[in-house]
């Protein structure tokens, strides 16, 4: 007994193999005969997908599109063509024109067009600073970037944490610098913000409900605006922008997670940059136009969330660019000046958003105790055991005119002018006042001058700035 | 549109308003806070009170004589009324000292004179010897203007505000006094004599007749 297959449906089968396998020859004759071309990022080789790429046929007006795929991938119909040039576009990219091709000549037999490469016109986090810069010149740098005051404190803090740079004649670019341990906060101020954060998830609940919805509601409004093809963007530049948005949304999704994770942190700060966000996105929106106010309050915006987040990419972008411009390579407008922070200062139109007071900016004092070759900046040697007392340098003996830290020791507060400052800090242990490692002295003169170069306030609060107190046993 | 025969007719009011401008105009001009007071409100008060007192003291038959002199005198008052304003705009730089503030603005702050230095503003100069201006010296070691006091005796910045009002008022009254001077010899040209007996549309006419 053997299976026997009716002939009919063994003649159904051969025919179905048959046609399968004509399909493909078929198919595969095709894609022999379609023109392939490649489609990368010039600066990073990667693929582009979803570009548009035009082509012209140069005999007649015709012309029609097809994208990349995933891999950069685009493949043309040769059909009817016989010169022809491509237009290459996708949106964060400039727009290749190719030369015009010839196909007998230039495609070649393989039908292959080879790779294209678009420059992104995007402004990306300036590469790695590759200078070898003097020691002065490379710890002006980090303080720029630890928001420390330069003062003479500051360098010789530095110079005692990495005694080898005073024999270092140029900095490489990867010196990996021991910076100075910010000095912890003291027990009540601890609790201070202990505090807060109980009444926030007591009280407020509400407000991380707000939160979350802020949120989404302004990545959907960002959405919105990166498709709103025909926006007016007038003097910022659409890369400029997309840029910033960019960073903001992903500070944003960052931050999303972050609160759900902690659900109590800084919810009452953080909401006031979301909400001034959506605020002037909203406005965006509305008005179809970014003006160069918004622009403004977008890039504060950024900056604060790459502090408060902080999420690498956006720190990086704001953070690398040195003490005056914060962020000096963001473009304007594409034909105009680049923006710097250094030229927001004059903008007064911020101000009022920002609530700034020009006059006055705050401080941090934080003590470094050097004791037996070691830096303290933490524990019962340092912590509630000083007093840091300052005035104006030829007001020594005026009582009226001194300040004083708001709480003994490290981690204290003070807000001062603009004007050079001379710093003393007593022991309150023994009454005794301190000497300063610079010079062996009694008292530091410090200029307050660099703080002034930024905001006194932001969306967050107050604007604060290091004042590093270098002080020995 | 208001003529000139109206505002010749209410002078004293149009120049009292003129001088309430150039109050707050020299307000802006001069960027000290300290007498912005003064000098918006004795502008006008002056203005008022000197140009109603000539307009008093003209009160009387016109001649050709009495013209002429007129005209003397507006000439010796715009001579004194320059000179005034050399010697003022001097006292004023020596008086005072340009501080720029957070915001990049130059204000001016009266200050003491140079003998009048308090001891610890000596020792400072003498332990900096680099600093030159007392701008400088404010900014140093004084924190700001509003600490100026211990640079220099009261008694001598009180001083330098009492000249700076005189001063100032004595360039408005000059002021004042050749405008409103001239104002009443233009007014002539209309009226027959400055105390109002006839009515005003027969003033055009009988000018030729008075002189």
């Amino acid at each position: 007994m053997g299976h026997v297959i009716p002939g009919n449906i063994l003649t159904a089968i051969l025919c179905i193999c048959a046609s399968v396998a004509n399909a493909q020859t078929n198919a595969y004759s095709y894609v022999q005969q379609m023109i392939k071309g490649e489609v990368l990022n010039k600066n990073t080789r990667a693929p582009i997908p979803s570009a548009e790429v035009k082509v012209k046929k140069t005999d007649s007006k015709n012309e029609y599109s097809v994208r990349t795929d995933e891999k950069g991938i685009f493949l043309i119909n040769p059909k009817d063509l016989t010169s022809f040039t491509l237009e290459v576009k996708k949106f964060g990219y400039e727009t290749y024109h190719s030369p015009m091709y010839n196909l007998k000549d230039d495609v070649g037999v393989n039908y292959n067009l080879g790779e294209i490469t678009l420059v992104p016109t995007i402004v990306y986090p300036p590469p790695p600073d590759t200078v070898k810069r003097t020691p002065e010149e490379f710890l002006e740098r980090k303080f720029a970037e630890l928001d420390m005051l330069p003062t003479a404190s500051a360098y010789t803090l530095l110079y005692a944490l990495n005694p080898e740079l005073k024999d270092i004649k140029l900095v490489e670019p990867g010196y990996k610098l021991i910076l100075p341990k910010i000095p912890v906060m003291p027990p009540e101020q601890k609790k201070s913000f202990s505090d807060h954060f109980k009444q926030d998830s007591r009280e407020d609940e509400s407000l991380q409900f707000v939160l979350k919805d802020s949120i989404d509601y302004c990545k959907k409004l960002y959405n919105d605006f990166l498709f709103t093809v025909n926006i007016n963007y007038k003097g910022a530049s659409r890369d400029t922008t997309r840029r910033i948005l960019e960073l903001i949304n992903k500070d944003l999704a960052d931050y999303g997670r972050e609160v759900r994770r902690t659900r109590k942190a800084k919810a009452i700060e953080l909401i006031k940059l979301i909400n001034g966000c959506c605020i002037i996105l909203n406005r965006c929106l509305e008005k179809r136009v970014i003006t160069y106010q918004d622009f403004f309050y977008l890039q504060h915006i950024g900056l604060q969330l790459a502090l408060v987040l902080p999420s690498e990419i956006s720190r990086k972008y704001y953070s690398e660019t040195g003490p005056v411009s914060k962020a000096p390579s963001l473009e304007w407008g594409g034909q105009g000046p680049s923006i710097t922070w250094s030229s927001y200062k004059d903008e007064t139109t911020g101000e009022d958003f920002f609530e700034n007071t020009r006059a006055l900016r705050a401080f941090n004092v934080a003590i470094y105790l050097s004791k037996n070759g070691q830096v303290i900046s933490e524990g019962d040697e340092v912590l509630k055991r000083f007093r840091v007392v300052c005035y104006p340098p030829a007001l020594t003996g005026v009582e009226a005119t001194r300040r004083e830290c708001d709480s003994p020791a490290t981690f204290a507060y003070i807000t001062l002018s603009n004007a050079p400052y001379e710093f003393m800090v007593f022991d309150l242990r023994t009454g005794r006042q301190m000497k300063f490692v610079k010079d062996n002295a009694d008292s530091e003169v410090i200029s307050t001058e660099d703080a002034f170069r930024e905001f006194a306030k932001t969306l967050m609060g107050v604007n604060q700035f290091q004042i590093p107190i270098y002080i020995k046993e | 549109m208001i003529g000139m025969g109206t505002i010749l007719q209410y002078r004293v009011a149009f120049i009292t308003a003129l001088f309430a401008i150039f109050g707050g105009a020299l307000t802006l001009l001069l960027q000290i806070d300290e007498m912005e007071t003064y000098y918006r409100s004795l502008a006008p008060l002056l203005a008022l009170v000197v140009s109603l007192f000539i307009s008093f003291m003209l009160k009387m038959k016109w001649s050709t004589k009495a013209r002429n002199f007129l005209k003397v005198i507006i000439s010796v008052l715009f001579g004194l009324l320059l000179i005034a304003v050399y010697m003022y705009t001097k006292f004023f730089l020596k008086a005072t000292f340009p501080f720029r503030d957070s915001e990049d603005k130059v204000a001016y702050y009266v200050k003491g004179d140079k003998d009048s230095y308090t001891q610890v503003a000596t020792d400072f100069r003498k332990k900096n010897p680099g600093i030159t201006s007392d701008a400088e010296m404010i900014r140093m070691g004084f924190e700001g203007p509003h600490n100026k006091r211990y640079a220099w005796t009261e008694e001598s910045i009180s001083n330098n505000i009492l000249w700076l009002i005189t001063g100032y008022c004595i360039v408005v009254i000059l002021f004042v006094g050749a405008v409103s001077f001239l104002s009443e010899i233009l007014s002539l040209k209309y009226p027959k004599s400055t105390k109002r007996s006839s009515a005003p549309k027969k003033r055009g006419k009988n000018n030729k007749d008075e002189e």
